[in-house]
């Protein structure tokens, strides 16, 4: 082997160095990239480790809103067989979740007649739909029905296939007993609604009606009073009277539909005006067998009598078309509060309240008769037996009185009527009968009314009772004539519905001008208690019309001889 | 000798006390209860938690130990929440000694001279358990933790013992945020101490190094500007730009301890076979702010010392974790003795969460242990204390398994 030279050497060392760093820089090179690799792993373990931790987090969040929700959740397979069920589940439908693993929901779940609707649901679901909302009754392990509104999404494996689906179940049994009650409050007002708008048609019948019948009413007893009664048309006049009267009594009972006013209103005794209504009913209907069960201590009611006796009488008579065959009716009174107030369509004012039952034995209602018995001219009466007003005006009455009518009657099992009347704690004071005849006077009166047969027949019956008239036609047309000569009339009789400008507001004019004004108010009805309203502001009274003369003359004379 | 192995985790400190110490005793049949080594997490009243293991054991029976990030025993592995544990040993054969000694932040040889001397002149030891506090100072927002240093620490205690005795423990962390922690000195709680038990009598110990690091590339560098902890250049440029080259980037800078790379010295042959038992890792705590140097986690490099970027490795460090413990167990056994008792100080380096392992290396060791159904208990450490290359040192990213063996 040759030696090498020293330059040879130093060449062959040269190329070793440079060897090493070469392998040098490969070897730093290459533990640079391992670093650089394993630090991305790290990134990488980490973050999977971030992901991990989150997806824990995530299920047990899951979990929790799973196990404490108020939802039931039952995830079921494809078979419907049950493979989780969540603890609201269990105390809902009271079986444990040990109970119900691998068990058919559709067979312990869901009511017979259910059913089909669910399995068309389920079937919709594993076929592919995203997701469905039911609602149905469900069983309970008590046996129980309950009703549910259901949110089913289907279940995916990794591959996308449908797996079986979660239900999330809501029990909304309360609600909907809620909104049924709502919906047939909600028809109760309709109905009440319905009532009220034909009550306010009726209630402009009944004024136009009774101006016409004051207009023949005056004019008659201007005849009357003329004549004998042995004069050959004496009977006839009367009988128009008599006639008139009905149809007063008719008007009457479409203006008490209308709620129209409380014209007298005065504590009363109920149970005393029941036993008196009773007794004339008992004379004209002995074949109906009156069972009367009044509390003695009875809360005292403010209201009109005549209004009173006359809703009372209306349901006595309709007791008694119900049983033709005779029968038994039952009254109670008692105390109560508005929350005792069953069936009420409207908020009810809170207090005291007496309580009125009339119960028969007749033949009943059906619902459709039940929904339309308070309607005005609705009857189940032949045309020639009845008007179909009776109901109508006692419901009228007792609501302008401030109270609630309730009826429960199913057909052939009788009715009952529950009246329930404002409570008053006032005192029933005692009253004088005053003798009914004409009283004459010679003051000076001022007729105040829109319709020209009125006024023409009531001043002639003013004349004819010795007073000295003016008359106006407007409410407007009074105050001018009161300014001029006011030193020299001595009272108003003064119309309470007038166009332009009201009785109402007439009368507040008037006062103005004089304070001491004597004032009698007359009309054929009052709207939402419109008289009584100016009565308490300080009107003198009030005449209903039609009246006749004896009736104005004592109201007249009642006023003018108040010192 | 029997030991009893308990473990719980609660925020009531006393009752976690109370509640680890029962379950040792009851794990372990003890009735008269020798030495108790005991271990919770950082944020635990260990005041409290004293108090409640002395209700126990009675307040004569001597605690050792501290602060520790985490917990192992034979069942659970944890560092979340309040884990706490305790190895109870009962034995009439056992011969301990305790001794502790404060001021650790003032000057470790001496705490370690001071130590000695509490503990010499005393039984035929075996071996010196050792635990103490790591932090002299926790980080502040601009500068990395400061270490309470082993090398000078075991320098002082050597100095002071009689013969060459493994001195086999841990320097005690409380949490990953590097704050103050506390000593179980026997019998009171210290802070800035050292606590010794010194071991003999009827017992053999065994232990191995669990390792986890090989070097980056193979290639030396020299230390050319070392200011105690602080490592500031190597082969005259500096380490900081370097290790940027490394990377490929600056973010490495944003890790406390950096989390992938270590610094290492090969106590073997220089270009020999790769043997992980000869090589010494330094953790470096993180960077200084103003970016001229990185912080070491012991002081003990000097100028001129050829040091390898050394890489963790998980792979490594789980396959180092199972073939030592199963190779040790073993050993004993191949020696016609038993396993009583193992102790595991793993670095909280170690740590799956800290490693971004996916499992945790030490169950490799707990599996081999319930494999020869022997106790274990174990911490997670800032520092791992053992003979290596025949000298007790403080070591990093290590997993030190102590067993004692009876013939």
């Amino acid at each position: 082997m040759k030696a090498l030279s020293k330059s040879e050497m130093e060449q062959k060392l040269e190329e070793a160095r440079k060897e090493i760093e070469h392998y040098k820089r490969i070897a730093e090179e290459t533990g640079n990239l391992f670093l650089r690799e394993t630090e991305a792993l790290s990134k990488l373990i980490l973050w999977r480790k971030q992901a991990e931790k989150t997806l824990r987090e995530s299920e047990e969040r899951f979990r929790n809103v799973y196990e404490t929700a108020p939802l039931s959740f039952v995830v079921w397979d494809l078979d419907t067989h049950v493979t989780d069920w969540n603890k609201k589940a269990e105390e809902l439908f009271g079986w444990t979740k040990e109970e119900v693993i691998g068990i058919n929901f559709i067979d312990f779940l869901i009511p017979e007649k259910d059913r089909p609707r669910v399995v068309d649901v389920v079937n919709s679901l594993l076929n592919g739909e995203l997701k469905s909302q039911s609602i149905n009754d469900n069983l309970t392990k008590g046996g129980e029905i309950i009703t549910c509104e259901w949110n089913n999404s289907p279940l995916h494996d990794d591959d996308g296939d449908i797996i079986g689906a979660i239900s999330l179940g809501l029990d909304i049994t309360e609600r909907k007993r809620v909104e049924e009650e709502k919906t047939k409050l909600e028809a109760q007002l309709q109905r009440a609604q319905r009532l009220e708008s034909i009550g306010t048609l009726a209630s402009g019948f009944a004024h136009n009606f009774n101006n016409l019948l004051m207009g023949i009413m005056a004019n008659i007893s201007i005849m009357l009073l003329d004549i004998d009664s042995d004069h050959q048309h004496y009977k006839y006049l009367k009988n128009i009277e008599k006639q008139i009267i009905n149809g007063s009594k008719l008007a009457g009972q479409l203006t008490g539909y209308a709620r129209v006013g409380k014209y007298e209103v005065k504590p009363i005794d109920l149970n005393k005006l029941l036993k008196e209504t009773s007794n004339t009913f008992k004379i004209a209907k002995k074949d109906v067998r009156i069972h009367q069960y009044l509390n003695e201590n009875l809360y005292k009611i403010e209201a009109d009598i005549g209004q009173i006796e006359q809703a009372i009488l209306n349901l006595f008579v309709n007791a008694a078309d119900a049983m033709p065959e005779g029968g038994e009716l039952f009254i109670e009174t008692m105390n109560v509060t508005d929350k005792d107030i069953t069936g009420k369509p409207y908020y009810t004012k809170p207090g005291s309240y007496v309580l009125l039952s009339i119960k028969d034995t007749g033949i009943g209602m059906d619902k459709m008769t039940r929904e339309r018995i308070f309607e005005p001219f609705f009857t189940t009466k032949s045309l020639a037996e009845g008007t179909g007003l009776g109901l109508s005006s006692t419901y009228g009455i007792i609501k302008g009185h401030g109270g609630y009518i309730a009826v429960d009657s199913e057909k052939g099992h009788g009715a009952t009527f529950r009246l329930y009347l404002p409570a008053t704690e006032k005192e029933v004071k005692k009253e004088k009968r005053v003798p009914y005849k004409i009283v004459r006077g010679k003051e000076t009166i001022l007729f105040v009314d829109d319709e020209s047969t009125v006024i023409e027949g009531c001043e002639g019956m003013l004349h004819k009772m010795g007073y000295n008239v003016s008359t106006a036609r407007s409410g407007k047309e009074a105050l001018e004539i009161y300014k001029r000569k006011s030193d020299k009339i001595d009272m108003v009789i003064l119309d309470m519905i007038m166009p332009e400008m009201s009785g109402g507001e007439t009368y507040d004019r008037l006062k103005d001008m004089d304070p001491d004004i004597k004032v009698l108010l007359a009309s054929g009805h009052s709207i939402k208690g419109q008289a009584t309203e100016i009565l308490k502001r300080g009107c003198n009274g009030f005449i209903q019309k039609p009246f006749n003369m004896e009736a104005l003359s004592m109201k007249i004379r009642e006023i003018l001889d108040i010192k | 000798m029997k030991v009893g192995i308990g473990y719980d985790n609660r925020k009531d400190s006393f009752s976690l006390g109370k509640n680890v110490a029962e379950n040792a005793i009851r794990d372990g049949s003890i009735s008269r209860p020798s030495l108790v080594l005991a271990f919770c997490k950082g944020q635990v009243d260990h005041e409290e938690y004293f108090r409640g293991i002395q209700a126990v054991v009675g307040s004569k029976v001597p605690i050792i130990g501290g602060s520790a990030i985490g917990i192992i025993t034979n069942d659970c592995i944890s560092y979340e929440d309040y884990p706490a544990g305790a190895a109870i040993v009962e034995s009439e054969t056992l011969r301990h000694r305790e001794g502790a000694a404060g001021d650790l932040n003032k000057n470790e040889k001496l705490a370690g001279q001071l130590l000695a001397e509490k503990l010499s002149n005393s039984i035929d030891a075996k071996l010196l358990l050792l635990f103490y506090d790591s932090i002299k100072n926790p980080p502040t927002e601009t500068t990395p933790p400061v270490i309470n240093a082993s090398p000078p620490l075991i320098e002082g205690i050597e100095e002071r013992l009689k013969s060459n005795i493994p001195i086999i423990g841990g320097g005690v962390v409380g949490d990953y945020e590097f704050s103050h922690t506390k000593q179980f000195c026997g019998s009171y709680v210290g802070n800035q101490s050292v606590v010794g038990s010194l071991l003999g009598g009827d017992f053999k110990p065994y232990f191995r190094i669990m390792h986890g690091c090989a070097p980056k590339d193979g290639i030396y560098h020299t230390i050319t500007k070392i200011e105690g902890p602080v490592l500031y250049e190597v082969d005259g440029k500096p380490i900081v730009d370097m290790i940027d080259d490394q990377y490929g980037n600056m973010e490495w800078r944003n890790q406390v301890p950096v989390g992938r790379l270590t610094i290492g010295v090969n106590h073997g042959e220089k270009f020999g076979d790769f043997k992980e038992e000869n090589f010494v890792n330094r953790l470096i705590s993180g960077v200084l702010p103003n970016g001229e140097g990185i912080v070491l986690f012991e002081p003990d490099l000097k100028k001129g010392t050829e040091i390898l970027f050394m890489l963790r490795n998980n792979k490594m460090m789980i396959e180092s974790a199972r073939k030592n413990s199963s190779e040790l167990l073993e050993e004993i056994i191949a020696n016609g003795e038993k396993p009583v008792f193992g102790l595991y100080i793993d670095c909280a380096g170690r740590a799956a969460k800290m490693s971004d392992a996916i499992t945790e290396e030490a169950s490799e060791v707990q599996n081999v242990f319930n494999q020869y159904d022997t106790p274990l208990f174990g911490f997670y450490s800032g520092v791992e204390v053992a003979p290596l290359l025949g000298k007790s040192r403080g070591l990093d990213w290590t997993g030190v398994l102590l067993v004692l063996a009876k013939g």
